[in-house]
């Protein structure tokens, strides 16, 4: 099996293209996430999609598929302000805000989801996937809406780019200046939910934060621009999501299956380590070069 | 050219209900290096952030160059005090100083040559051309604010805000600040700088704002920056 | 036959309490066998979690919930090739090591590779949840039986179960109640900690191990995502009223257990009248969401009435 085919054969094309996708829009704004020191977000967000995923399956509505993803939209929206509430007005520490908002959409997911097995069985078995992703069901009908997706992840960064570096970078400054704080703020949170929706199916919501944590670490330990960030993170993901699926059909064998997901994450992860380890190492022979 | 630059009208902030400033008003000409002195607590940075908008005032009118200060944002400049930055933050010396091109261009991407231009002038001007690519987090205190006053520069602002641009910072840094600074007062630019050196208040600005709460005093240093009135403005509340 | 079924809220409690008086004839009903594991478990989970907030090491709980997958995967790995009869020791020691593991990775990559705090415990606890799952998959083929670990199963508890969660019980309160002075302590200022001769690194990883050992009882019930919610809602709820260790530690334990009761008996009540079969622990996530929403409610009121 040639690697090239991964890109081409109908069977192969979908989850490789579309994980590659999703890894690319997860990256970048994981890089924002990363800049402002608050990457575990994700993990939050990503959590509290799954009672939105499940009342959609409790709905029963045709073309379900577009329905999940709004309604994980709506309730990684829901997630952040839940968030941000508990943290302005109710003076709850970011760590436990983050951490009881994931634990407590996640039950309330959880109660839905042991309804909804039983009145709707065959669409809770559809949401269910969710939980782990699953990236080998994608067809081209899925490469078409995340590629549209993820290029507008990319356009708007890329038009609001300054507006975003100033108000991620000095926020005083973007506001002394004009440059729209309010504003960027829910466009940072529509990205955020945007790319935490187009990363479930194929992760799932578990792993999510992986794609927003991994490329942007390994990214960050070559260069000290923003921007030249950006690129590299996004290369990070793209090849993870390649080489994860690349390696999840290479490796299986003919009983024995490794779901993609997983692979994924542990591709990006390995990414970031040994980019730590680079890192290291080149700190300490300049070190040690000061030194001599 | 406008006369007054800023102008305050019964100027009240609270902190968390303890009033921090009370019924502050003044007119504050314009084209003149201004000193801010006033004891810790006195509410000297908070008059800058009241003004910028970056605290909440609770009474009273603020307007720069007779228009609410929303209007005439362009045309402000802001350098904070030393540690209100992320310094891990992957940011190098020109990408700061760019920043201050970026209400003029929002959408644009990449520097484009004239903007490229601006920053190394600035950045010349204040005597870091060198460190260009240099990422924040390796400067030494003194040349972070002359960074920060290098984008303020870029801005091409008529009115600039400097909060404790001296603190901390070694003299050579010291001394290229000031040269800058009255450049900028030479063309015809307004300055407000909260000040912490009591003895170089006379020599080096034009005027000086005496604060403690309350306005205490305003006006040129010859006339205000006496004895009495630097003992009223020191003398605990 | 199950005394308890077709009962609704009020005749669960009375039944309930008939047979605590008759000291459970029969041996305990699953209906029972649930609601006191799930009391035990929103005790320590009060108890520790109470710690875990004031020491700022919710973000590591959180990372430990995940790895834990992988410890308990490994384990049962290298024992039996099998996900049979769970053995608990093995289980304990597995979790006790993830806890450690877990512990020391990130901080590895914090101090040792200068990563910034938020994205250590990211990348650790993805990792080897992503590990575990591979794990899982590889060698059960099955991954409901990951759900099943993220989510937990109520209905299958045994007895076993509960003496395991009542020992840890056990374990965390005697832990608590001789070295209070040393965690009450090192909860509030590491530096007086220090200067008393504590070690607030010492207890912060016998804090952790005490996580890892409530994690192992709990995700038999409800899984590891929702032990979170009993380490973190009590506390959020009990902070608002009291701001005494003591007392936070007390109140928290019965806003876990009160939750954890009413969250058995409305469920027997919902299976009665509805006749769905809600997830116990998912309902009960839901009442400490209620009682956090009301808490809050009651808590502004106060405020306002007040001033």
């Amino acid at each position: 099996m040639q690697l090239f085919d991964f890109l081409t054969d109908p069977v192969l094309r979908g989850p490789t293209i579309g994980t590659m996708l999703m890894a690319v829009s997860a990256s970048l704004i994981g890089v924002l996430l990363f800049v402002r020191k608050r990457s575990l977000i994700a993990e939050t967000l990503s959590h509290a999609t799954y009672p939105g995923v499940m009342i959609a399956a409790a709905c029963g509505v045709e073309h379900l598929s577009i329905w999940i993803l709004v309604a994980a939209f709506i309730a990684a929206i829901l997630g952040y302000q839940t968030v941000e509430l508990l943290q302005q007005r109710f003076r709850v520490r970011t760590d436990v805000a983050l951490t009881f908002v994931l634990a407590s959409f996640f039950g309330v997911g959880v109660t839905i989801a042991s309804i909804v097995q039983h009145t709707h069985t065959s669409a809770y078995r559809q949401v269910q996937t969710y939980l782990f992703g699953q990236a080998a069901t994608m067809s081209d009908h899925h490469i078409v809406i995340y590629s549209l997706l993820s290029l507008l992840v990319i356009s708007l960064l890329m038009l609001f780019f300054r507006p975003l570096f100033a108000a991620t970078f000095d926020k005083s400054f973007s506001r002394v200046v004009g440059l729209g704080n309010k504003g960027i703020e829910i466009l940072f949170l529509l990205l955020v939910a945007l790319s935490v929706v187009i990363g479930i199916k194929s992760v799932g919501v578990v792993l999510l934060s992986a794609m927003f944590i991994a490329p942007a670490t390994a990214a960050r330990q070559y260069t000290n621009k923003l921007s030249t960030m950006f690129v590299l993170a996004a290369a990070f993901g793209a090849s993870s999501g390649f080489l994860g699926s690349y390696l999840s059909v290479v490796l299986s064998k003919p009983h024995l299956s490794l779901p993609i997901g997983p692979m994924i994450a542990i591709v990006a992860s390995g990414f970031a380590l040994i980019s730590l380890a680079i890192a290291r190492m080149r700190r300490v022979f300049y070190e040690s070069l000061q030194r001599s | 050219m406008e006369n007054i630059a800023l102008k305050l009208n019964s100027l009240d902030v609270f902190y968390e209900k303890i009033p921090v400033l009370q019924k502050l008003s003044m007119e504050v000409k314009a084209g003149e290096l201004v000193a801010i002195v006033g004891p810790n607590g006195a509410g000297k940075s908070t008059l800058l952030k009241a003004v910028l908008g970056l605290v909440k005032k609770a009474r009273g009118s603020i307007t720069i160059f007779g228009q609410p200060v929303k209007k005439v944002r362009a045309r402000i400049a802001y350098v904070p005090q030393c540690e209100s930055v992320d310094w891990d933050f992957p940011i190098t010396v020109f990408d700061l100083v760019l920043m201050g091109c970026f209400k003029r261009n929002r959408f644009r991407l990449w520097a484009s040559r004239s903007e490229k231009q601006e920053v190394y002038k600035a950045l010349e001007e204040v005597g870091m051309e060198a460190f260009l690519d240099r990422q924040i987090s390796q400067l030494s205190c003194g040349q972070r604010q002359r960074a920060f006053l290098a984008r303020a520069l870029v801005q091409k602002a008529d009115i600039y805000f400097l909060d404790e641009p001296f603190a901390g910072i070694d003299a050579a840094s010291a001394k290229q600040v000031l040269q800058t600074l009255h450049t900028l007062r030479d063309n015809g630019k307004t300055l407000l700088v909260v000040h912490h050196d009591l003895e170089s208040v006379s020599t080096d600005f034009d005027a000086v704002i005496l604060i403690n709460k309350q306005l205490i005093g305003y006006g040129p240093t010859k006339e205000m920056f006496t004895p009495d009135l630097i003992k009223q403005t020191y003398a605990t509340v | 036959m199950n005394p308890y079924s077709d009962l609704n809220l009020f005749s669960f409690f009375g039944t309930f309490f008939k047979r605590l008086l008759l000291a459970f004839p029969g041996g305990f009903a699953s209906d029972e066998l649930q609601l006191l594991l799930l009391v035990g478990v929103a005790l320590s989970g009060g108890l520790v979690g109470t710690f875990l907030v004031l020491r700022r090491m919710t973000m590591l709980a959180n990372a430990l919930s995940h790895t834990i997958l992988f410890g308990i995967v490994v384990a049962f790995l290298l024992l039996s090739r099998g996900f049979g009869p769970l053995d608990i020791p093995v289980l304990m020691v597995s979790s006790l090591l993830c806890g450690l593991l877990t512990t020391f990775c990130t901080n590895f990559l914090a101090r040792y590779m200068k990563l910034q705090e938020d994205a250590s415990i990211g990348l650790v606890f993805t990792l080897f949840f992503a590990l575990g799952v591979l794990l899982i998959t590889l060698y059960t083929r099955n991954v409901h039986v990951g759900t099943e670990l993220v989510i937990g199963n109520t209905d299958a508890l045994q007895l076993n179960d509960l003496g395991l969660v009542y020992s840890v019980l056990l374990g965390n309160v005697i832990l608590f109640v001789l070295f209070y002075r040393a965690f009450a302590v090192t909860a509030f200022d590491s530096y007086m900690a220090r200067v008393a001769g504590f070690s607030p690194l010492l207890f912060n990883y016998l804090l952790m191990v005490q996580t890892s050992l409530t994690s192992i009882t709990t995700f038999r019930a409800v899984g590891v995502l929702m032990l979170l919610a009993f380490l973190t809602a009590p506390v959020l709820i009990a902070r608002s009223w009291t701001d005494r260790l003591g007392r936070l530690l007390l109140l928290s334990g019965a806003i876990g257990a009160l939750a954890a009761i009413l969250g058995v008996a409305l469920s027997r009540h919902i299976l009665t009248f509805y006749g769905l079969g809600i997830s116990t622990g998912g309902l009960i996530v839901c009442l400490l969401v209620l009682f956090y929403m009301l808490s809050l409610t009651f808590h502004s009121l106060k405020i306002r009435l007040s001033t």
